[in-house]
């Protein structure tokens, strides 16, 4: 079945092209969130991610007179994202090397140092909400550290869990580059993260 | 020691990207391989670290921020459709191309010149005699050298000359 028959989302941009602009703010309030997320992993700033975002959601609307559905909606939208993240970060790169993406991340020694002799309940569970932060500031900083299609590639399978082959359509790449960039990827976060895992 | 050359094929079987026949023998393979099995679990473990990062949620104005761009956006076509409806009260030009237009510019000033040749012609005096004219020219030249003062003078030039020759 084509997709123009199969998903209720191409309908709606369809019905925003003819003019309803009900179907784009369904549309906009069914992908906000993950298109917010699917920025944010990939710069791990969130007004930047929000900004990204934004202008995603511009370009589909800009987009909607010359709309041909080729694909699923979401396809054709995480396209659009993938654009807009890869070539943001090429204006934004020097912001990027500013920050401190280059810290040192402290490992299992580091905190095992930090933890106090005695401990009461509410120290254990103020420290374990630190230990989670910290953790997932360094998964923020692992996923920034990658280069840039392969940090396209792991958030694209790990967190929205798309197919190879969708993934190939929205990075404008082959299957075979896919499962490299995603392989090498995790190989890449594995070394950097060992002392979390 | 490494792992074998299935690490790839083990990334892929995480995600669910193999034939069943490479499923099933790579899945052979990890439990004949203590090292690839090691991979597998390091390689799942990522995964899910990675998953354990919390989704965010769209800040409070991040809708309506969005539909400013959208007003402004729509503002600035409006703008330029207005450039557009201007502009087209030159149809004549708006219907050539850009191409073209040299050309028609260059026909026009062809037939100007054509026509004030044509008038300048017709309307011009009649033709004065050469000598006449000569004389025109050359009356301030005539004035400078005091010629035209003198000019009594050279009516009896001839008895003049003859008083020299006594």
């Amino acid at each position: 079945m084509s997709p123009r028959k199969s998903d209720p989302d191409v309908q709606l941009m369809l019905c925003f092209k003819d003019g309803d602009e009900d179907g784009f703010r369904k549309l906009f309030s069914k992908y906000q969130t993950q298109i917010i997320n699917f920025c944010f992993r990939f710069c791990s700033d969130r007004q930047l991610a929000e900004d990204l975002a934004q202008e995603v959601f511009l370009r589909v609307y800009r987009a909607a007179k010359r709309y041909r559905p080729k694909a699923r909606f979401s396809t054709w939208i995480y396209r659009i994202a993938v654009n807009v993240c890869l070539n943001e970060s090429r204006k934004l790169k020097k912001r990027y090397l500013t920050q401190s993406i280059d810290r040192p991340f402290a490992n299992a020694d580091d905190q095992g140092n930090r933890l106090p002799e005695y401990q009461d309940e509410n120290q254990i569970s103020a420290d374990g909400m630190m230990a989670s932060r910290q953790r997932e500031e360094q998964i923020k900083a692992a996923l920034k550290n990658l280069p840039k299609q392969q940090r396209v590639a792991v958030v694209l399978r790990i967190y929205n869990e798309f197919s190879y082959s969708e993934i190939a359509s929205q990075m404008s790449v082959s299957e075979g580059k896919v499962k490299t960039l995603i392989f090498r990827g995790r190989q890449h976060l594995k070394q950097t993260l060992k002392g979390v895992l | 020691m490494k792992p074998c050359n299935v690490t790839e094929m083990i990334s892929s079987l995480i995600d669910g990207e193999l034939s069943p026949k490479d499923t099933e023998s790579v899945r052979q393979h990890l439990e004949d391989c203590v090292i690839c099995r090691k991979e597998f679990d390091a390689l799942k473990s990522v995964d899910n670290l990675l998953r354990d990062v919390k989704p965010v949620e769209p800040s409070y104005d991040f809708a309506r921020g969005f539909w400013k761009k959208v007003d402004a956006l729509d503002a600035r076509k409006t703008k330029t459709d207005a450039r557009k409806t201007k502009k087209s009260l030159w149809p004549i030009f708006n219907d050539f191309s850009w191409g073209l237009r040299p050309s028609l510019v260059s026909a026009a000033a062809v037939i100007l010149i054509a026509a004030g040749t044509v008038i300048f012609y017709r309307s011009a005096p009649p033709a004065l005699d050469p000598t006449g004219m000569l004389i025109a020219e050359n009356m301030a030249l005539y004035s400078d050298y005091e010629i035209i003062d003198n000019l009594e003078l050279f009516e009896n030039w001839e008895e003049i000359i003859k008083l020299d020759e006594i």
